[in-house]
């Protein structure tokens, strides 16, 4: 049999049960969700290597430069649309099997270090011991909590006071296409303070290098953000049927930055999280009201009675009625919401994160001023379509009613999303996505909105932001063995957005 | 349909999404993504549309499942996928093709055959645990309408379950019979190896005594038993019985206050949800059982829905036992970390499992079935 010297060297490196070239191996990491509708057929790597410390990482890289073998990284494989599927054999560095220690939670800095393979479930279970919780971005908590952070996390929908989520790396370890490490954010400077602060130095920024331009290293470590968990937490849900109601309610609410976790959403996405199939949701929504309001206060005793006092009055000013505590889903609500910053460990959390993946097709960014009036757009677009207008009808937009509401970033921005439910590999889903999206597009633009930011959509990215990135991609890997052709030229990937 | 596509409609695309990856046993082990269930339904996937044929490597992935459907879970809220059903009903279409099952799963399959347990022990010795205290007719009943179905585990190998449950049901003067040289093996560990025509003939026997002998109400000591009873309809076989675990039955007595105990057992120690009842979300009853006896329960960090799997399911204990083994020492581990020396549970097959582990490895661990504790509670 001739001599593999790329699997041999591999071998060395992590020892012989953690590499494999076996193409019922390499298969499981050939596909993902995101692979047929962006390019139509799974690819297998040509190795797959599981490494145990940055040390193998860098060897790793090391050994794919010297034979120019590209190298692609996978932690959870999730959320990600594919980044992690190789466009051209190679080699999958696997780091989220092995490299998946909680390595310190500093309680008195509220940060925590920790490995790539780390999930957010995994690490709010131990941070909650301390009554300290992560940020969770719109992802599950089964996903790695680094490269969600650092590479997808818009925002926070947990929370509406710690602002966008990538902001939440301190800083990391980085091992470059060169096979040196390098210590980025504040990380950087770790022999001038003991504090780690921010994640943009001094030192090279720790969030532009991974995230638009990333795919240029291999993350091995990092430090996120930790925020205190209150010793009580209070869910607050209110019913509205008016749509400017509701959104100066949240508006107040917001700008006055109480409680956590400030959105709403059309009834008919609540009865979902209660209803199995689709035709009880459609009958349960018959009885339902048109929108609900979401909120939570959490921390001292005092501190939650206080706010949900203040909250409540403003809900009351602005038309809304409360939820009854006795109505059985508040509790299993109440048990997810504590889940969603706390542990994974209940029916509700299961529920809260299980939840049928729907293709988020439009997520649109406004302010908050505008939102009554987007959101209105949102509702008419998605009514005004034969399928979405019609729950019955498959595929249907999950929030056939309306999009989901948060604000972000202290109560500037406000984030609608819409979403259709279904086999995101269904072509005609598919279809169904990319005329509502044009659809919405046009509607926005008649109405005046020309500055929306709405992703993502497969149109392209930026061209200076593509030449600047290929620049910067040459200097530092000019082999392009790293990731080479998921966000550089060559195949576009299926997560982008645009600008109107 | 056939069941290519049967098995191809359950297998969800949305699976990776929903999975929460340190719940798969085999995964945990052998950690390459193929061991995980999110990646055993790429390798499904890829055997099934001709991308990869049947070599060994792929029957090892097919077979190290432990069954314990930790994925299905999470994916029937997410794709509606039951990555379960996907890899059971691959294990009965590899029999049907004549790839499947393991040498293993052969030998036991023909012990169940001949002497209707999986662990080639004469069938004649079936009851030769019964304690001499209670002495319950051996012999299959003219008519019960409870019957304890005791299982081929705590038959030969955790006698002591049986024994305590026999002693425990006639404390409470629980008017109950068992099924003699009637009681054949459930067919648990060939439905799930895919060995379902010969699982069908072991369960029709079963459920053909319980209607010959009248029986309303099944009370089993073993989650593999109240999984294939359960689920008989599945199998297009009607279901004349009401089966319960034995600990639901003490937790309704004590619900009612019919259960007297002589001492408060003072131990802390912890429960492990075995993974065939969380199919069936039978949580509670051990837990208000353990509550009652006194003890100091302290919960694992995966319990309930979330629980992690002993590792001796699916047919992996015969196949493949260091994999068992090294699921047993994993879930001991977080037991252990949780603060306790003791662990519970209410399945044979955890509990025989468990012991084995804590003997090879020398743990410093001790291994109940929750009746054993209520038994002692109870003074018997």
């Amino acid at each position: 049999m001739e001599r593999d010297p790329i699997l041999e060297g591999l071998r060395k490196i992590v020892g012989p049960q953690w590499v494999s070239n076996d193409p019922a191996i390499l298969v499981a990491y050939s596909r993902d969700i995101g692979t047929i509708p962006s390019y139509g057929r799974p690819r297998r790597p040509e190795y797959v290597v599981i490494p145990g410390s940055v040390a193998e990482v860098q060897q790793i890289v090391i050994l794919a430069k010297e034979f120019k073998v590209p190298v692609y990284v996978m932690t959870t494989g999730v959320n990600i649309m594919s980044a992690h599927i190789p466009k051209r054999g190679g080699i999958v560095v696997d780091i989220g099997k092995r490299m998946r220690r909680i390595l310190e939670i500093d309680e008195e800095n509220f940060r925590a270090t920790i490995e790539p393979g780390v999930t957010f479930a995994m690490l709010n279970a131990e941070l909650q011991k301390r009554r300290m919780h992560v940020a969770i971005p719109g992802a599950p908590s089964t996903v790695s909590a680094l490269s969600n952070i650092i590479c997808y996390g818009l925002d926070n929908r947990g929370d509406n006071k710690v602002g966008w989520n990538f902001r939440h790396i301190v800083g990391y370890e980085i091992v470059m296409a060169d096979g040196n490490v390098y210590r980025v954010g504040t990380w950087s400077n770790e022999f001038e303070t003991e504090y780690s602060y921010w994640p943009h130095g001094p030192g090279p920024s720790a969030q532009y290098m991974c995230r638009p331009l990333g795919t240029m290293d291999i993350v091995t470590k990092g430090t996120v953000k930790c925020w205190p968990l209150g010793t009580v937490f209070k869910p607050v849900i209110a019913y509205f049927n008016d749509i400017d109601a509701v959104c100066r309610a949240m508006e107040e609410i917001a700008v006055k930055e109480i409680g956590h976790g400030l959105l709403f959403y059309a009834g008919h996405k609540y009865t979902s999280y209660a209803c199995d199939a689709g035709f009880s949701q459609y009958r349960v929504n018959r009885f339902h009201p048109e929108f609900i309001l979401d909120a939570s206060v959490c921390g001292t005793k005092r501190r939650v009675e206080y706010e949900e006092k203040v909250m409540r009055e403003m809900i009351k000013k602005h038309g809304g009625r409360f939820i009854s505590e006795k109505f059985a889903p508040w509790k299993s609500f109440e048990d997810s919401r504590i889940s969603v910053v706390a542990n994974m460990c209940s029916w509700g959390a299961i529920r809260y994160f299980g939840m049928r993946k729907p293709a988020i097709h439009a997520h649109v960014m406004c302010t908050m001023e505008d939102m009554p009036e987007v959101y209105k757009i949102l509702v008419r677009t998605v009514l005004e379509d034969e399928w979405g207008g019609d729950p019955n009808n498959y595929p249907r937009a999950e929030f056939g009613f309306g999009a989901i509401a948060h604000p972000s970033e202290g109560a500037h921005i406000c984030r609608l999303e819409i979403s259709s439910e279904g086999n995101t590999q269904d072509p005609v889903l598919l279809q169904y996505i990319a005329r509502l999206d044009a659809k919405l597009k046009e509607n926005l633009r008649a109405q005046g909105f020309y500055s929306l930011v709405i992703f993502p959509q497969p149109i392209t990215i930026n061209p200076d932001l593509v030449e600047v990135g290929t620049a910067i991609k040459k200097a530092l890997d000019p082999d392009n063995i790293m990731s080479p052709a998921t966000i550089f030229p060559g195949t576009l990937p299926f997560w982008r957005y645009t600008i109107i | 349909m056939d069941i290519s596509q049967t098995i191809s409609r359950a297998i969800s695309r949305d699976t990776r999404d929903a999975m929460f990856a340190y719940q798969c046993p085999s995964g945990e082990v052998f950690k390459f993504e193929a061991y995980y269930a999110s990646g055993r339904n790429e390798v499904i996937r890829a055997l099934l549309e001709g991308e990869i044929e049947w070599f060994d490597r792929v029957r090892h992935i097919v077979y190290t499942c432990t069954t314990c459907g930790a994925c299905d879970v999470w994916c029937q809220f997410s794709g509606r996928g039951h990555p379960l059903w996907a890899i059971e009903k691959l294990r009965e279409y590899a029999v049907e093709i004549g790839q499947g099952p393991m040498p293993a799963h052969k030998r036991f399959a023909e012990s169940i055959k001949m002497y209707h347990n999986p662990y080639n022990e004469p069938h004649e010795k079936r009851f030769a645990w019964m304690p001499a205290d209670v002495a319950l007719p051996t012999a299959p009943p003219v008519r019960a309408e409870t019957v304890y179905f005791v299982g081929c585990t705590s038959s030969y190998r955790r006698m002591e379950i049986a024994q305590a449950t026999v002693r425990v049901l006639s404390s409470l003067k629980v008017p109950f019979a068992v099924m003699g040289g009637e009681e054949w093996c459930c067919g648990s560990p060939l439905f799930r190896t895919g060995q379902v025509r010969a699982g069908i003939e072991t369960l029709m026997h079963n459920l053909e005594v319980f209607r010959k002998i009248g029986a309303k109400r099944v009370l089993v000591s073993c989650a593999g038993c109240y999984r294939t009873l359960k689920e008989a309809p599945v199998y297009g076989l009607d279901l004349p019985v009401e089966v319960m675990h034995v600990t639901e039955l003490v937790a309704q007595m004590i619900g009612e206050g019919k259960v007297a105990l002589k001492e408060k057992l003072r131990e802390k120690l912890t429960y492990h949800d075995p993974c065939h009842l969380r199919h069936f979300r039978v949580f509670e009853p051990p837990r208000e059982v353990l509550t009652y006896i006194g003890v100091e329960l302290v919960e694992m960090p995966r319990n309930r829905l979330n629980s992690f799997c002993c590792g001796y399911g699916g047919g992996v204990a015969s196949a493949f036992p260091d994999l068992a083994r090294e699921v047993a020492t994993l879930r001991l581990t977080e037991a252990e970390a949780s603060g306790v020396k003791t662990i519970t549970s209410i399945c044979p097959f955890c509990k025989l499992n468990f012991s084995r582990t804590i003997e090879d490895r020398g743990l410093d661990m001790k291994v109940y079935d929750v009746m054993e504790l209520l038994a002692r509670a109870m003074g018997l």
